[in-house]
């Protein structure tokens, strides 16, 4: 523990970060963690060239080509192509002279969003706007043709950005596509297609026109898929000492002293090899190897520097992990009403006794009357007020319809229970106030 | 310099708005792409919510996804309230495309670039049922409208787990709001106290209201308005000076009752608080009205007729009955044989009273009518109206539309609802149930 209430004390000039600084590592490191294109590309050397020379061909000398890039979600698919134009705006002379055009299949449902979106990214939406045309080929080729000044060598190269590539292939007879490809392979003008996707099965979505025309070349992003778990925690490890650590060369925080910097940098080093955090980290990373869910973790630890608390200690870590790792279902079970817990306790027996079978609420009721009646303390179950408890359970969805007709009166209706018997018994452990008989109800073997 | 943003107070709520503050709350910082608040019905998720946001004074809109069922809808919505004015013709969004391209113009108009801008979605579950692809993109928004400081915060009162299936969400940032304890609700509770009754009165009212309460709804809205509406019935014998106001085992013994009627119509929001009043007061109906419940009062409010009644039960009787049984229940025969009856369908194993009933055509209804009913009523047009009637008042249930086959029916009436009318015509329905036992 490493709280340090001294420190805010503008004399304490010795060991100690000051408030200020805090603040302004706070800024930095939220910043970073949030915003995966910020830090330096980690990470697939490999597959990080193949994108930029693509790129690279297709600005300098006009090279038409196409290509998907395949991978998990979260394992930074964006980040690298983000990376990789970041690298071009640097070092790429033809830089300028090209066109990014980025489409999303979240945000282009259609293909005429998508056309809509592309005169957008390239400015002509003034010179569409009055023009006719027969069909989307047309309409396709026009706005490259715009693109075009003399000869080939003059002509601005297009970069197409698809990301959710697949729910481009959803769109109706992939016209998108098949022009966009038919466009890459005749050389019709400079363009470059790169498809970014989560399905590795995409091509098969593909129809066989659009296949034909789609270079095929395919840039498999996988992280994660050959290293040990010992690798996998040392991984990631130095990714969070990278999140957390401030890079000396960073000009963008004038205020931040060197001394600071360094102050925190230490205190980082110190940080990582505690047996908590490094605990934390690993059983973390044995649940899941997603990017995401560390940053968000990660954010949640540096939220919790603030004036008072100016070092982020290990039981920041284990806390976090907890309230993380926290499963909700069970919560949510402790925050139901006495009543909600005997039915959901009915319902357990009920599935144990006909093997999980669906269930109706007069199976349930059923249940819990016999339960009253052997249970000592009458307590007074009244038919509205149970389906009322009834109905909040199905709209906290603990218990699913198995069918959605609306012509089985409601109280017939079949559910199945979404619990498993050991959560509602951990919550009934848990639940503040709970009579004996109830808890001795759920622990008891009910035939 | 930077300074801590001044946090409001929201009662039981101190963590939660701790931690929504230290990720929203520090001005020039960045934000994450989304939020997800969950917890209880009530449990002061908006609340808290909004409190934070104005006292940061961050601009937000915030929709109810019961509103905006529509995308068009939700957009329009979003996007005028954080204009502050109703948004132009000339800006419809009918797709998240327009959507984002409009919030890019606003932000570019209104200089948002730099702060927060926060969408709020309340009762967010709903998402799930618009277009699939609107939820991902939502939660994206941060990335996809490329401003840098909004922030989706959905709220709900389902789990995420339940979002996960459709796929391809980013995981949000969640903050559980943990359902207030006995002590925070009465906490909660004592903030209505009224002006004219000292506090330790309140909150001996509100021990008694919580004892009874608890055990059946923990919906803290609710349970403010069932204490609000029984603590003037809880005061009335010391306005009328009967009852000393220290005396609290006779205002116990006076409320109790009440409490427990009131109990009884949970959520329902009747206004039936006169007329228990009235029967209370006077003293001698106090003992049938405690033993009439709600769903007899239900029952009797539809005032059948004779015939009606009786069809009604006839129906019933139909519907979970198996036909294979009609013959021993319907022809008489003496006791013994009934008996033997009951005693062989003890042992099947669901009872078809929790299994729902079933369908019956109208011949079978009529043979069942003629048999329960001692004297014989001329088949009528009238009688057959009756019927219709039924099937009108929802208490009977047509199956099937074909207009060629015969009518198909279903009761749609409970067990303790038939038991009542039965009473009013001292007609034992058990007897005439193989399922009862």
């Amino acid at each position: 523990m490493s709280r340090t209430p001294k420190s805010s004390k503008p004399s304490d000039k010795g060991q100690a970060l000051k408030p200020s600084d805090v603040c302004v590592i706070r800024k930095i490191l939220k910043d970073q963690i949030l915003m995966p294109s910020a830090n330096p590309f980690r990470g697939s050397p490999k597959e990080f060239a193949d994108v930029l020379s693509l790129f690279r061909r297709a600005m300098e000398h006009g090279e038409s080509n196409s290509a998907l890039l395949i991978g998990p979600r979260g394992c930074g698919k964006t980040t690298l192509v983000e990376c990789v134009i970041e690298a071009l705006q640097r070092d790429c002379l033809a830089f300028d002279d090209s066109v990014i055009v980025r489409l999303n299949g979240y945000v282009h449902m259609d293909d005429r969003l998508a056309l809509k979106g592309i005169a957008t990214q390239l400015q002509l939406e003034n010179t569409l706007g009055d023009k006719v045309f027969g069909s989307f080929a047309e309409n396709l080729s026009f706005l490259l043709q715009c693109l075009k000044e003399g000869d080939r060598e003059h002509t601005k190269s297009v970069i197409f950005i698809l990301e959710e590539f697949d729910l481009f292939c959803h769109h109706q007879n992939q016209t998108l596509l098949y022009n966009l490809f038919d466009v890459a392979q005749s050389a019709q003008a400079p363009i470059c297609v790169l498809g970014i996707t989560c399905r590795k099965d995409v091509t098969d979505l593909l129809e066989k026109r659009v296949m034909s025309r789609f270079s095929n070349r395919q840039i498999h992003l996988y992280p994660h898929a050959t290293e040990t778990f010992e690798d996998g925690v040392k991984n990631r490890i130095q990714l969070c000492k990278d999140l957390l650590s401030i890079r000396s060369d960073n000009k963008k925080h004038p205020q931040l002293s060197v001394r600071a910097l360094q102050l925190w940098n230490t205190h980082l080093e110190g940080l990582f090899v505690n047996p908590i955090v490094v605990d934390c980290l690993k059983d973390m990373y044995a649940y899941t190897v997603c990017e995401r869910s560390l940053r968000n973790f990660l954010l949640l630890v540096i939220c919790r520097l603030c004036d008072d608390h100016l070092e982020v200690t290990p039981t920041d870590f284990s806390e976090v992990s907890r309230q993380m790792r926290r499963n909700l279902r069970v919560a949510f079970a402790e925050g139901l009403s006495i009543l909600e817990l005997c039915l959901l306790i009915s319902m357990m027996h009920q599935n144990e006794i006909f093997d999980s079978a669906p269930f109706n609420f007069e199976m349930v009721f059923a249940r819990l009357l016999k339960f009253d009646q052997h249970s000592s303390k009458t307590m007074t179950v009244d038919r509205q007020v149970v389906v009322k408890a009834f109905e909040h359970l199905k709209s906290l969805e603990f218990i699913r319809p198995v069918s959605t007709s609306s012509q089985v009166l409601k109280e017939f209706q079949m559910f199945n229970l979404m619990l498993i018997t050991d959560e509602i018994r951990e919550a009934v452990n848990n639940y503040q106030g709970l009579p004996t008989e109830v808890s001795q109800w759920a622990f008891s073997d009910y035939t | 310099m930077v300074s801590s943003p001044d946090i409001p107070d929201v009662l039981c709520r101190h963590q939660e708005v701790m931690q929504l503050v230290s990720l929203l709350g520090h001005p020039g910082e960045s934000v994450p792409q989304s939020i997800f608040l969950t917890g209880h019905k009530s449990s002061g998720k908006s609340y808290t919510l909004m409190k934070v946001l104005d006292s940061l004074n961050i601009r937000y809109a915030s929709v109810n996804c019961v509103e905006g069922y529509m995308p068009r809808l939700l957009f329009e919505s979003i996007l005028s309230q954080i204009v502050g004015e109703t948004v132009p013709p000339s800006a419809r969004c009918e797709n998240i495309m327009e959507f984002i391209l409009q919030l890019k113009i606003i932000a570019d108009n209104h200089d948002l670039h730099e702060s927060v801008i926060a969408v709020v979605l309340e009762g967010s579950d709903r998402l799930r049922d618009m277009n699939p692809n609107l939820l991902p993109a939502l939660m994206r928004l941060q990335e996809l409208s490329c401003l840098k400081k909004v922030c989706v915060i959905l709220l709900s009162d389902v789990l995420w787990d339940k979002f996960a299936p459709s796929g391809g969400l980013p995981p949000p940032i969640q903050i559980y709001f943990p359902q207030y304890s006995q002590n925070d609700i009465l906490k909660i509770l004592s903030l209505d106290k009224p002006k004219d009754y000292p506090a330790d009165f309140h909150s001996n009212y509100l021990q008694l209201f919580v004892a009874v309460f608890l055990r059946s709804c923990r919906d803290i809205t609710e349970l403010r308005y069932k204490a609000a509406e029984n603590f003037s019935k809880y005061c009335e014998p010391i306005e009328r000076g009967e009852i000393d106001i220290n005396d609290s085992g006779k205002l116990w013994k006076h409320i109790s009752p009440h409490l427990k009627a009131s109990l009884q119509m949970i959520y329902m929001r009747f206004e039936t608080g006169k007329k228990i009043a009235t029967e209370v007061d006077s003293g001698t109906s106090m003992d049938k009205h405690s033993t009439l419940s709600s769903s007899a009062k239900y029952a009797l409010s539809f005032e059948l007729p004779y015939y009606a009644k009786y069809l009604i039960i006839a129906a019933f009787l139909a519907s979970y009955n198996s036909p294979k049984e009609d013959k021993k229940l319907f022809v008489k025969l003496s006791g013994r044989n009934k008996k033997k009856v009951l005693k062989k369908n003890a042992q099947t194993k669901i009872s078809s009273l929790v299994m729902g009933p079933r369908q019956f055509d109208l011949e079978r209804l009529l043979a069942i009518f003629y048999s329960i009913i001692e004297e014989k009523p001329h088949i009528s047009v009238n009688l057959l109206t009756q019927i219709t009637s039924l099937v009108e008042l929802q208490l009977l249930q047509k199956a099937g539309s074909d207009p060629l086959e015969a009518p198909k029916y279903k009761c749609a009436v409970g067990f303790d609802f038939i038991i009542i009318i039965a009473k009013t015509l001292s007609f034992n329905v058990t007897k005439y149930l193989v399922d009862y036992k």
